[in-house]
């Protein structure tokens, strides 16, 4: 966690020196959207971590090792699946939920796949995809994509 | 976002009731635990978002989504690949974009291969993901993924593309 603190601060510290050397106010202005873009949704990410320690405590670990975990196989790969394309809202909240799995005892692989399916079809996602570009090209782009999920799973499962 | 966080405070008071069924203690052990999960992330995710700042300031919008336009066959679905992957904003700002250049008659597979890149290669959504997943997660979740954007710009292109682009462009333009 430290680690990853100190190399996310470095490249931010970096991305504040380019936009300090380029012209205009640059430097200041994605401060300013940064925050406010943590203001906007810290209230969604302290209710999705909250969510995410009630459902930690209240799911047995062993059902999630059995579900999820390093023995679970293709069943893992299959209820991975069908979690991603239930999970609602964008990625703070299917983020905290993957990491408190993660730390019941899912493992790598129905961590991997999860994100991925809720990544290919998250309902949230799809409603916008319909309503801003329309429901043909939604479907062209699911049907094309709808084998990634299951196959990402395999891969995981056979190498990972 | 109002909807979801609605949705979301429901969850959590039937998983308290269901919690405080189970034993009384253990809806304050998970409010505990979630909490914990926040305070030790905090300093992680501000970084995280002042990356995303950046990120949005830095790359201009208007000159990925000229990509788009820019190319058509196998360089169009690579270029709009890379631009899904390097847009900032969420879908409201990508996929307007994305019905525009169908409307003005980009390939069929470029605009799928960017709207497939916005959903498995966004920045914006790594730096998160790498927050709060770590990095390793991340990386292999990317590296797994890596090649389905051109991939499926291309089998969209080879199925659809030839018969009904234009259908799919006047749908987009009723919106």
């Amino acid at each position: 966690m430290l680690k990853s603190t100190i190399i996310m601060a470095v490249i931010a510290l970096f991305l504040f020196i380019i936009a300090y050397v380029k012209e205009g106010n640059l430097h200041i202005e994605g401060l300013k959207a940064g925050s406010q873009m943590l203001i906007r949704t810290a209230p969604l990410l302290l209710i999705a971590f909250v969510l995410a320690g009630l459902l930690q405590v209240l799911i047995p670990q062993s059902l999630i090792i059995n579900w999820l975990g390093e023995g679970a196989g293709v069943k893992g790969i299959l209820v991975s699946c069908i979690a991603g394309l239930i999970t609602p809202g964008g990625p703070y909240v299917a983020f905290p939920l993957a990491a408190a799995l993660f730390k019941s005892g899912a493992s790598l692989m129905t961590i991997i796949t999860y994100i991925t399916a809720w990544s290919v079809w998250n309902v949230s996602s799809l409603s916008f995809e319909v309503a801003l570009i329309g429901p043909k090209f939604t479907l062209i782009r699911l049907v094309t994509m709808a084998f990634i999920p299951p196959l990402v799973g395999l891969v995981m499962y056979l190498f990972g | 976002m109002k909807k979801t966080i609605v949705g979301m405070l429901l969850t959590i008071l039937i998983l308290i009731v269901v919690a405080y069924l189970e034993s009384p203690l253990l809806p304050l052990k998970g409010f505990k635990v979630g909490l914990i999960m926040t305070i030790k992330i905090i300093p992680l995710l501000i970084f995280a978002f002042i990356i995303a700042g950046y990120i949005q300031v830095l790359i201009p919008q208007e000159v990925i989504a000229k990509w788009l336009g820019e190319e058509s066959g196998f360089k169009g679905i690579i270029l709009g690949s890379i631009a899904g992957g390097i847009i900032p904003g969420g879908p409201y700002v990508s996929y307007p974009i994305a019905a525009s250049f169908l409307k003005a008659g980009s390939d069929l597979g470029t605009v799928v291969a960017f709207v497939a890149a916005k959903l498995l290669w966004s920045i914006s959504k790594l730096v998160m993901e790498g927050a709060i997943l770590g990095f390793r997660l991340m990386a292999i979740r990317l590296g797994v993924t890596l090649i389905f954007p051109p991939l499926v710009g291309l089998l969209a292109s080879l199925f659809f593309g030839r018969f009904n682009d234009r259908l799919v462009a006047r749908e987009a333009g009723e919106n």
